[in-house]
């Protein structure tokens, strides 16, 4: 009979990103033990290491007019009537003492003439973006220092993990592979934090990191949480879609196609500037590419060409400007073939961030008892638009919160329940069959493709409900028809394949959610747009998915109010 | 007429009782790098093939760090050049599987 291996713990942290350290971090610090759990090595997988370098805190360094009631405000207003109210007022009040906290973990922040410097960015009234030295890579390294200092929280890097255990409504644990031994391992804990990032992932043009495949919002789906938003998808507009090493690598966009920079112009497959007057929004030029690509004006790639010929500069003033901006990206780019000087490349729209998740409280409850979220996992504090700076800010403000609260419902609880050892068994064995020989096997891979395609296709930034019909009728038939055919080759140890096989269900689950939830969403508001549907309705709701012992719901959720 | 890329990569399990070579021929296109290399032998040749593949494409996050020819490079930045022989080790001796390996 197979075996598997137990560990108890106290919180149990999933994700070992900005949010899921922080979380280590706070719960320890509250006298818990803890267990972190990573599907990749920390500060070297998942999206943190890849953040740009913004954290919002309304410290009022660059303008004293500053503070946590501006800070509210702008999230309220960009969101679009969709943020929850409490999580936004959270976020603006004590995203300032998060910041000390990392300046205590040794992260280090540009400063200029003495004093922190903040960048001033599209939505904030005024300036009050930090810059953290190393970017995202530099904050997970600085918590991930910070962590080593509370040796008694224990860390496992390489785990898929693949059930939550839950008993009598609450979860008791989560079950799951360890890549590095091949060994099958139940965690039982007192308390679980969700903080997996997001699912970007599930598009094949992204510019995150491809292990984001959302599984922490399909474990908690599964373990009836509610999920709510999940339609609401940020995109960044300048992602290289060609060639093969540069794809779903970002570039500065503003600055090649801004007047007072490069002025590079935007042209599509016959040759024409589409993009006429000033460079607009970021949602708006992300439809503008999307609808030139689908109506089939876009390259043999997908995409749209920046062409640095239609310049208006000199040779010698955009030589000049590739030094001052990007001079390091620019030899890496020359090694891959591509001289931005002179010759034409290829961006389109990538998924950038996304908005839904897990519902939480301000305490990051989900709405399953001991189930706390953080981080781009949970939702939805942001609403229908995020300024850039607030996701590393959530991370810190939500990762303390869920660590806390996690601690403090471990500590109510003075022993650990019984194991579900039946649920165990049952996943064990799905799992190992997965492994087994099957007549026309099918390796995830080519699921996972073809998942990728369906979504970049139908569930893009412009939707209507032909399209959304068809993205929902290929997800089911790949459920039914590819998926009990999924085979994996190979040994037990680090096997790839496997984990894929782990995240495919999880994915098409996820992809079949969020295309009820944009089907629901008559309406367009931030980045949600339907072309069949282009208004704003006057009372902005949240869209919720929920799965109930009888089938699932997709329904509408009141938006949280501050009284 | 196509080109083609001779690798050759150390492979091993814990199972195993010593490491192996295997051969693999890639395609060749300008510019290609060795990430690019790695994900065409796991999605066309060996699905067994193991290393890591979290695609930062950037040079930041440091995880996909190999040796080739004796030399550790980030396999995301490092391009394939086409008439050179290249072998493919794990950047440390601390191996997981194949190519992947434990950092600390």
């Amino acid at each position: 009979m197979e075996e598997f291996d137990v560990i108890k713990t106290d919180v149990l942290i999933v994700g070992g990103g900005a949010a899921g350290a922080r979380a280590a971090i706070e719960a320890d610090v509250a006298g818990a033990e803890v267990l972190l759990v990573s599907k990749g090595p920390i500060a070297r997988s998942g999206l943190t290491p890849l953040a740009y370098p913004c954290l919002q805190a309304a410290v009022g360094s660059m303008d004293s007019r500053d503070n946590p009631d501006i800070h509210y405000q702008d999230i309220v207003r960009e969101g679009k009537g969709l943020s929850d109210m409490s999580l936004a007022r959270v976020l603006a009040d004590e995203a300032v003492f998060r910041f000390r906290d990392l300046e205590r973990f040794g992260v280090r922040f540009e400063t200029e003439q003495g004093k922190v410097f903040q960048a001033h960015f599209p939505g904030q009234t005024y300036p009050r973006n930090l810059l953290i030295v190393g970017g995202g890579f530099g904050l997970i390294s600085g918590l991930k220092n910070e962590l080593r200092k509370h040796p008694r929280s224990k860390i496992f890097e390489d785990f898929c993990v693949s059930k939550l255990l839950i008993d009598n409504g609450e979860i008791v644990g989560v079950f799951g592979l360890n890549l590095r031994d091949g060994k099958f391992y139940a965690f039982e804990a007192k308390a679980v934090v969700l903080a997996g990032g997001g699912y970007e992932a599930l598009w094949d043009n992204n510019d995150g990191s491809q292990d984001s495949t959302g599984d922490c919002m399909s474990l908690a789906f599964e373990a009836g949480a509610d999920i709510i938003d999940l339609e609401m998808i940020q995109y960044y507009p300048g992602v290289f879609a060609y060639p093969g090493s540069l794809k779903g690598v970002d570039i500065q966009y503003e600055t090649f196609l801004g007047k007072q920079y490069f002025d590079f112009k935007l042209v599509n497959r016959n040759g024409e500037e589409f993009l006429k007057g000033p460079l607009p929004g970021r949602d708006v030029l992300t439809r503008m590419m999307f609808n030139e690509i689908e109506q089939g004006r876009g390259t043999e790639h997908n995409a749209i060409y920046v062409d640095p010929k239609k310049s208006s500069k000199s040779p010698e003033e955009i030589d000049r400007l590739v030094k001052q901006f990007v001079e390091g990206p620019d030899k890496l780019w020359r090694k891959m073939g591509i001289n931005i000087r002179k010759d034409r490349f290829e961006l389109c729209p990538g998924v950038h961030y996304t908005l839904g998740g897990i519902r939480i409280d301000d305490q990051t409850n989900s709405s399953v008892n001991g189930l706390f979220a953080a981080g781009e996992t949970s939702s939805n504090t942001h609403g229908a638009n995020r300024i850039g700076g607030n996701s590393l800010a959530e991370t810190q403000v939500f990762g303390a919160r869920a660590g806390k609260y996690a601690a403090l419902h471990a500590k109510g609880h003075s022993g650990w329940g019984k194991l579900p050892e039946g649920q165990v068994r049952e996943e064990m064995s799905r799992l190992s069959s997965l492994r087994e020989k099957k007549k026309d096997g099918l390796r995830p891979l080519k699921i996972r493709n073809e998942l990728r395609r369906v979504m970049d296709q139908f569930v893009g930034p412009n939707r209507n409900e032909e399209g959304l019909k068809i993205a929902l009728n290929k997800i089911l038939d790949l459920k039914k028809n590819a998926l009990p055919k999924v085979q994996v080759g190979g040994g037990r140890i680090f096997n790839t394949d496997w984990c894929m096989a782990i995240e495919i269900n999880k994915a098409l689950d996820l992809a079949e959610l969020i295309i009820r939830s944009a089907m629901l969403r008559k309406e367009s508001r931030g980045n949600h747009y339907r072309s069949d549907f282009p208004q704003t309705l006057s009372d902005p709701v949240h869209t919720l998915v929920k799965r109930h012992s009888n089938g699932i719901t997709v329904d509408y959720a009141q938006v949280s109010r501050l009284n | 007429m196509e080109n083609f890329i001779h690798a050759k990569i150390v492979r091993y399990s814990p199972d195993d009782i010593e490491k192996r070579i295997d051969k693999f021929e890639v395609p060749y296109f300008a510019g290609m790098t060795f990430q690019v290399l790695l994900r065409y032998i796991y999605e066309n040749l060996d699905p067994t093939l193991a290393f890591r593949d979290y695609r930062c494409g950037r040079g930041v996050c440091n995880t996909c760090r190999i040796k080739v020819n004796g030399k550790i490079i980030k396999s995301c930045e490092t391009p394939v050049e086409l008439d050179k022989e290249v072998v493919l080790e794990p950047a440390n001796n601390n191996i997981i599987r194949d190519l992947v390996i434990c950092y600390d």
